[in-house]
């Protein structure tokens, strides 16, 4: 089952498109594959790790997958990096 | 004796009469013509301000035609377009592929208002302006044909709205909306009255001086040309909306004005937006987009709003909010995604962010600045791999353009919202995604007219569209890695690094 999330692209913070796919990562896999699309290229990385909310602004669980934490087609997840910029 | 133009002038332009052998309702049908349907008593006082004979048109536009046609002859030599600047051609790229076949679908419109229009005066203007529409499309065909031997992807000119290209469903989407698949009525007001005369007459305006500006005297007075067009057919929309007004349906004229507005200032910051701030040469920008838009969009539009006793649109302060950052996140997002385009991205010069800098001094610094100088960085260290994205963005269900729009202060405006199920097979609800929330409302006040549509992003999810970013880059209509859009410099900057902190 494809479970596709939309996602969005932010400056302090952001969210992409996922696609969930049979052997989904968990959420917080997929929050560092899809930080890297912009950590180092229009953002610097931090220190602090990731807040990663639904859209309701409630804390998701890293290690839960899609599926275990609710998230079906089109719900929108946010991911924030946390911490200080990291010196190039 | 002859008669003078003022007294054959209204037998030839302002005929109705009584029908004997059918229903008034039957020659002026609700689902075409338009509704609240009122009886012809209440359009005969229908009038434009600026009248035209058909003998007239014809002799205008034919010196228009020969004055445009003058100077291409002059000056369509390689010679000349070897010297224009290199990110001006990308503008013309994009205005060029984005327009002309849309011309075309609004002479659909005008067709449709002068055979469906309530007033043979309204008709009357209709026809000409089908006419105007047809050379609104030749025109930029004519140009871009004879840029194609200096750069081939002028043809997306013709090709782009035959694609599946993200920016073209964008565009196919709201030209629908607004009139190919809408009513005379609706089409004279959205059409007419909020989107060729509060948006593009002016810009047509505006880029005739940019154009002037980056020595494209060609594209110069063919823009000039169009504007005195657009902004004679333009008058259908005003006594229009007074009837509608005038018959007690002013909610319904305001519905109309918000939902056109906003999703004509959406296409407005993607396509104007980025062409003022990144893709006219800084020497030949005469003011920003912020400073286009208030001193000719929104002065003209809150000067209608006051004529006709209509109110701001409900989202009125979060539009001005957003003349500080939408266009700047499009432009990013832009060339993240140059690779879906036909024409190149530059990443703005030091100079250009100071000119930026100066202009927004609220956001571009704090936001957008520090993103192009890592971009440029990565370029430098040979890293450019890196500028562009490897998945697809997230795209507003409404105008289908990137949801990317509240970039500003850690807030951000896309919502979503349950309607519907899954198309077959698949199994559950449906979730829309918005890039805000007018975006969100205009889909709710009708969510039967645009459920049924699939964006770019639904269409790889349900199959429609393949997975792969190459093969959808194909599937956009890129027939070649060369046409698809790419750095304009590729890194090799026109001006020094900057030096070591």
């Amino acid at each position: 089952m494809i479970f596709p999330l939309t996602v969005l692209w932010h400056g302090d913070f952001f969210a992409q498109v996922i696609i969930a796919m049979p052997d989904s990562p968990t959420i917080g896999e997929l929050a560092e594959q899809y930080s890297n699309w912009v950590v180092g290229v229009r953002l610097p990385a931090t220190d602090g790790g990731y807040e990663i909310t639904n859209e309701a602004g409630e804390p998701l669980d890293p290690a839960q997958n899609c599926e275990e934490a609710g998230l079906g087609y089109g719900d929108i997840i946010r991911v924030k990096q946390l911490g200080n910029p990291i010196a190039a | 004796m002859a008669l003078r133009r003022d007294d054959w002038l209204d037998v030839a332009r302002k005929v109705d009469w009584t029908y004997k052998y059918v229903t008034e309702e039957d020659v002026f049908p609700e689902v075409v013509s338009g509704a609240p349907w009122y009886p012809h008593e209440e359009w005969e006082d229908w009038q434009e301000v600026y009248k035209n004979t058909y003998r007239e048109y014809v002799e205008n536009q034919l010196a228009k035609d020969e004055s445009i046609l003058a100077v291409r002859d002059v000056l369509n030599k390689a010679k000349h377009n070897e010297g224009l600047d290199d990110v001006w051609v990308q503008l013309a790229k994009f205005h060029n592929g984005g327009i002309p076949a849309g011309e075309y679908a609004a002479c659909v419109a005008e067709l449709r208002m002068a055979r469906f229009g309530r007033d043979s005066a309204w008709r009357t203007m209709a026809n000409l302006g089908a006419l105007d529409e047809i050379r609104h499309t030749q025109i930029p065909l004519l140009i871009s044909h004879d840029l194609l031997k200096f750069d081939a992807n002028f043809d997306w000119a013709h090709k782009g709205y035959h694609t599946n290209d993200w920016a073209m469903i964008a565009a196919r989407h709201l030209f629908d909306d607004m009139f190919t698949a809408a009513n005379a009525v609706d089409t004279a007001i959205q059409l007419t009255f909020v989107f060729e005369t509060g948006f593009t007459n002016l810009q047509f305006i505006a880029m005739a001086a940019m154009a002037d500006g980056a020595n494209d005297h060609v594209f110069e007075k063919a823009l000039a040309s169009i504007q005195t067009d657009e902004s004679r057919h333009a008058q259908q929309g005003h006594p229009v909306l007074r009837t509608v007004i005038k018959n007690g349906d002013k909610e319904y004229g305001q519905y109309l004005l918000d939902k056109m507005w906003w999703r004509s200032w959406r296409i407005f910051a993607i396509l104007t937006g980025v062409s003022m701030d990144y893709l006219t040469p800084l020497s030949a920008r005469r003011h920003s987009f912020k400073e286009f838009m208030e001193e000719w969009i929104i002065d003209q539009f809150l000067k209608n709003l006051e004529e006709f006793g209509l109110d701001k649109p409900w989202f009125w302060d979060m539009f001005i909010d957003e003349l500080d950052y939408t266009h700047h996140t499009y432009q990013l997002g832009l060339y993240t995604y140059r690779r879906t385009l036909w024409f190149d991205m530059p990443v703005p010069s030091p100079d250009e962010r100071a000119w930026l800098n100066e202009k927004y001094p609220t956001s571009f610094g704090q936001i957008y600045e520090p993103m192009w100088e890592m971009i440029e960085a990565n370029w430098r260290s040979g890293n450019g791999i890196k500028t562009e994205s490897y998945s697809l963005p997230s795209l507003c269900n409404l105008c289908q353009l990137p949801a990317i729009s509240g970039l500003k202060g850690g807030e951000f405006d896309t919502c979503t919202l349950q309607y519907g199920t899954l198309p077959e097979p698949f199994e559950g609800p449906r979730k829309f995604v918005f890039c805000s929330q007018p975006c969100k409302w205009i889909f709710e006040q009708q969510p039967e007219r645009f459920a049924g549509h699939l964006s770019v992003i639904d269409r790889v999810f349900f199959g429609d569209a393949p997975t792969d970013l190459n093969a959808v880059i194909t599937w956009f209509g890129f027939e070649s890695k060369e046409e698809q859009g790419r750095d304009l410099h590729e890194g090799n900057f026109p001006w020094p690094a900057p030096a070591s902190a």
